[in-house]
């Protein structure tokens, strides 16, 4: 076989991975816009290549490409049977029609066959570009490269999915350069290989390349190390995201839950102030029919029933202490017709003329003057707050539940993704009450990568479940986002629960004798959850992070019966959070301080392995670029230094160091004087040989001294200089 | 430095008979300024003669012939005492080797025992007569020459007795252009009656004086060493330089630093030398011998390949 034929079979070769490639462009687009007939385009293209590979002459290869896009767009675009009479009338009547309105500008009314006429000659150029790139510059990178961006673009913002097109990508480019490497390593030889060299060349490479994709698909992969930044970029792009186009809502309190999700601006509107003996959340109203984007209530018409005198606001309840009995005292800023009580609230009392009515589904407080509801400036609310008791919370078995009383708290919608359902059981299927089983949700949260933010917040698009989209996607969000997503597992794992909106404690402003004042702004608002413990009653939970939880409870188990853990983890609930801060300097010592030093490049690991790439990079960028500002440096120490037998010396050493950089090695066997020559014969001047004269005089002359110390100088940096360019 | 001018114009008086062999000019004064002897090696007619009385005639010294027959006898070589009858004693009758500047000419054709006549006298600088050690002049300067030719009835020099020559030197035939001025000048007045002496024999002694005095770093002894060493190491050499040959590219380095206007020598200086005078004192292994390659050219390899001190000793 002579040589021209092995050069043919590795340009074939090449062109056969690159018509590949190709193809993997041709993949999605023809998914993507519906336009069919892969294999015909990709024979288009592998004509483009397969003519100049056997030389064909442009006046054959060109009216054949023609012929074959012509019958291309017959076959594909006309109705009817396509004899060659029918098909070239055809043809050219659409083209003398969009030809018309290509001139007159109107593009939107281009046909579809004249739109494939115009991706054929598309693909016609493409295909010479990627052979000047082959031929020219036997470098097919950056089509690979912007192969690859293509495919993972697609695969990230649209609905084409690049699973296995990445592994074809990935084995066909690694091919590609590979072999193109092969080719230019054997223009380097100034010879091509023959046959066997081909070969032996060759089949490593595509045995390598095969088992390492092959292997690659088997191997355990990681998750991905950032959360999916698509809905990132949607939410900043387009404010509140999808095709819903909410723009960034404002915080406060609200009505409306049916569309829950997309960023927030904060506002410190002040809602209300209140005088209270403890800070505490305010509850407003509960919600317990989830419709995948957000609550409803599962009733439009609510039963109201009168509040105060015998029936409280809160049911009583059934198992713990109480903390006794405060009033808390609320003068309203913004105009709502309800009221905002504390936890255990018993009985509201107003103006006169006011009755207080509650709705008997959502547990709303609405003051009625004149039986219409009215807005109140000011109420109090007495209340006595109450603490779970623990007891009676580890005896919350599943079984113990009336099940048929709570249907509407077990609600989900019936496209709730079933990843959710698992995920509820993977969280709470080893705890075995339902106490347990709500503990667990809530610090699911806190320790699986969530991150609360009001402004970077997505909304989930067209047909996502709102709490799918945040446990899954996103991992960011505010109060909302968890207790949703926290009532939701919930209800998968079989415990009731329902979502409760109000307003966190707020800020205090102040202390008097009535008790401490508090100034709650529209920030405050806030929703959390509520599960229902039989025997215990409803109880509240508090998924969001950085919040702090709601509902105490009453540590009353027998301590004789405590296990050690037990005592432990109630200790560590009793302590306030103060506390806890202020341990942390105290460990900081001996043992304590690598701990914590451990616990703190573990928290940080993130921010310390970017701030080491970074480092990294710098160093790696100071050393390549070391031939642009060592010399500069170089010459800088230089200037300052007396110029004594040496220093001198080692400013000579170091003047070889930088010609050999610069490549032009001292060779050996050569002495001063002949390379002296030949650096002033490359760089032109005599300056090198004007320094190695003086420098030979010192090293084997035993010269003390340096004669004529400025014209060494200079003709030392103005070889150092030199080095540079 | 007026005495390297001289010796630059000695030099050139060399090159007004002998064109084109600057290098051979040079070299023959580096071996006269060092105290050593030359052999030169060479086919008969280049010129030998021309030259070596061109040298004499520079420095006013006392030009000596000897032309070695296989019938030579060391007397012939020595002198010989002679019975005055006026006298009534024994007179001495000195030899040719009694001069300052000797011409040894086709030395391989004479016995060993001529041969080594001369050979001692080269290396004592004095020759023993009837008992009585007689001191050779001062300067003493032998140039031999050998017809590398010739093998038939020859008495090659045994490699032991060829280190008393400090330099082998190769003279060759002249290049084309350098040839045609030779035929040129022939048709006139021979040149060497025009040459005038430079400088006296005192003036001489003075410079072999000055000339031994000039330093050798020892980066540089090192770097002498580290070539000797070199050639008892290579695969292609039986048997190395000696210490003597070390010695010997030493002091040959320091004449010519001398000769370049220099007090101390430069690795250029060894580098030059080496294959003058490493090549006569190395045995080839025989393999190496037949495939043509000669002593000068493997000297030259190992320079190459032997890395020349460019920092103090010591220093990083």
């Amino acid at each position: 076989m002579n040589q021209k034929a092995v050069d043919r079979i590795f340009l074939g070769l090449i062109y056969v991975l690159v018509v590949l490639l190709v193809r993997e462009w041709l993949v999605p687009i023809i998914e993507l816009t519906g336009a069919g007939h892969l294999a015909l385009f990709v024979i288009f293209v592998g004509l483009c290549f397969a003519f100049p590979l056997f030389g064909v002459p442009w006046w054959l290869s060109g009216p054949v490409k023609l012929i074959y896009a012509g019958w291309f767009i017959a076959h594909a675009h006309m109705d009817g049977p396509a004899t060659p009479v029918t098909s070239v009338s055809f043809v050219l009547g659409d083209l003398l029609q969009n030809a018309g309105l290509l001139v007159t500008g109107e593009l939107g009314r281009i046909t579809d066959p004249f739109r494939t006429v115009l991706f054929l000659a598309l693909l016609w150029m493409a295909s010479y570009l990627i052979q000047y790139w082959i031929h020219v510059k036997m470098s097919v990178l950056i089509f690979y490269g912007m192969t690859v961006i293509f495919i993972t673009v697609l695969d990230t913002f649209s609905p084409y999915s690049a699973d296995a097109a990445i592994l074809r990508v990935l084995v066909i480019g690694f091919l590609l350069l590979g072999l193109t490497f092969l080719a230019k390593l054997a223009d380097g030889q100034g010879k091509r290989p023959g046959l066997p060299a081909f070969l032996v060349m060759t089949i490593p490479l595509l045995v390598l390349v095969t088992v390492a994709g092959a292997v690659s698909q088997f191997l355990p992969k990681s998750d991905p190390a950032w959360p999916d930044p698509v809905p990132f970029i949607k939410s900043f792009a387009e404010g509140a995201g999808d095709g819903l186009g909410r723009d960034a809502g404002k915080i406060g309190y609200g009505e409306d839950d049916s569309m829950l999700g997309g960023p927030f601006i904060g506002d410190d509107t002040v809602v209300f102030e209140a005088t209270a003996d403890r800070g505490q959340y305010w509850k407003v109203e509960t919600k317990d029919t989830y419709t995948s984007r957000g609550w409803i209530h599962s009733s439009e018409e609510q039963e109201l029933l009168p509040v105060g005198g015998s029936r409280p606001i809160d049911e009583p309840l059934l198992a713990g202490t109480t903390r006794g009995e405060d009033t808390a005292t609320v003068s309203m800023q913004l105009d709502f017709e309800f009221i905002v009580r504390p936890y255990g609230a018993i009985a509201p009392s107003g103006p006169e003329e006011a009755e207080f009515l509650q709705e008997a589904g959502t547990g709303k407080v609405v003051p009625f003057i004149n039986n219409a509801p009215a807005v109140l400036d000011a109420y109090s609310v007495t209340y006595d707050e109450p603490a779970y008791s623990l007891t009676a919370l580890r005896a919350t078995a599943p079984d113990t539940l009336p099940q048929e009383e709570f249907t509407q708290y077990l609600q989900l919608p019936d496209g709730l993704p079933q990843r959710v359902h698992d995920l509820a059981l993977e969280i709470t299927g080893r705890e075995e009450t339902l106490y347990g089983k709500a503990r667990a949700v809530e610090q699911y949260f806190r320790q699986n990568g969530f991150v609360y933010d009001q402004a970077n917040v997505a909304s989930p698009g067209t047909g996502e479940d709102f709490t799918d989209h945040f446990l899954f996607e996103t991992k960011r969000g505010y109060c909302d986002h968890f207790s949703t997503s926290m009532v939701v597992l919930l209800r998968s794992a079989g415990v009731p629960a329902r979502w409760v909106k109000g307003f966190n404690e707020g800020e205090e402003i102040g202390r008097s004798d009535a008790g401490r004042q508090f100034e709650v702004t529209n920030n405050n608002a806030h929703s959390w959850v509520e599960a229902y413990m039989p025997g215990v009653g409803w109880m509240p939970f508090e998924p969001t992070i950085g919040f702090d939880g709601a509902g105490g409870i009453d540590y009353d188990l027998d301590l004789e019966e405590m296990t050690e853990e037990e005592t432990q983890e109630m200790e560590q609930s009793a302590q306030p959070e103060e506390a806890e801060e202020e341990e942390t300097p105290a460990a900081a010592k001996g043992d304590g301080f690598w701990k914590s030093l451990g616990d703190r490049i573990a928290e940080n690991s993130r921010v310390i392995y970017i701030a080491l790439a970074v480092l990294a990079a710098a160093v790696l960028a100071a050393f390549l670029l070391r031939d642009k500002w060592l010399p500069r440096v170089m010459v800088a120490r230089f200037r300052k230094r007396a110029l004594d037998r040496g220093e001198f010396e080692r400013s000579y050493a170091r003047l070889l160091k930088r010609l050999r950089s610069y490549g032009l090695p001292k060779e050996d066997g050569k002495t001063l004087s002949t390379y002296a020559r030949e650096v002033d014969a490359h760089f032109g001047g005599d300056d090198m040989k004007r320094l190695t004269e003086a420098y030979e005089a010192v090293l084997y002359g035993g010269r003390d001294a340096v004669g004529e110390e400025r014209a060494i100088r200079e003709s030392w940096e103005n070889l150092i200089n030199r080095t540079i360019s | 430095m007026e005495e390297h001018r001289k010796l630059l114009k000695v030099i050139e008086n060399i090159e007004e008979v002998m064109i084109g062999k600057r290098d051979v000019a040079e070299l023959s004064v580096v071996a006269l300024l060092a105290g050593g002897h030359v052999l030169l090696e060479d086919v008969p007619g280049v010129g030998k003669t021309m030259m070596v009385r061109a040298l004499a005639r520079s420095v006013g010294a006392e030009f000596k012939r000897i032309q070695f027959t296989p019938d030579l006898l060391p007397s012939d070589v020595i002198g010989v005492s002679i019975y005055s009858p006026k006298e009534m004693e024994f007179q001495f009758r000195p030899g040719p080797i009694m001069g300052n500047i000797v011409l040894a000419d086709e030395i391989n054709r004479t016995s060993p025992k001529t041969q080594s006549a001369l050979l001692e006298g080269m290396e004592e600088a004095s020759v023993t007569v009837d008992g009585r050690t007689l001191a050779l002049p001062d300067p003493f300067f032998v140039m031999a020459t050998q017809n590398p030719v010739e093998h038939e009835g020859t008495y090659p020099l045994p490699e032991a007795q060829l280190d008393r020559f400090l330099l082998k030197v190769k003279m060759g035939y002249p290049v084309r252009e350098d040839e045609v001025e030779v035929l040129r000048r022939a048709e006139k007045q021979p040149p060497i009656d025009r040459i005038q002496p430079v400088i006296t024999l005192d003036e001489l002694r003075d410079i072999r004086i000055r000339a031994a005095e000039v330093s050798v770093d020892d980066t540089v002894k090192g770097y002498i060493v580290d070539l000797a060493e070199s050639t008892r190491k290579s695969p292609d050499i039986r048997l190395g330089v000696s210490p003597r040959g070390s010695i010997a590219l030493m002091r040959a380095a320091r004449a010519l630093a001398f000769l370049k206007g220099r007090d101390y020598v430069l690795p250029d200086d060894v580098q030059h030398l080496a294959p003058y005078v490493f090549s006569h004192r190395m045995i080839l292994q025989p393999e190496v011998r037949y495939e043509g390659i000669d002593a000068e050219e493997l000297v030259e390899r190992i320079v190459t390949r032997t890395k020349v001190p460019v920092r103090r000793a010591g220093t990083r």
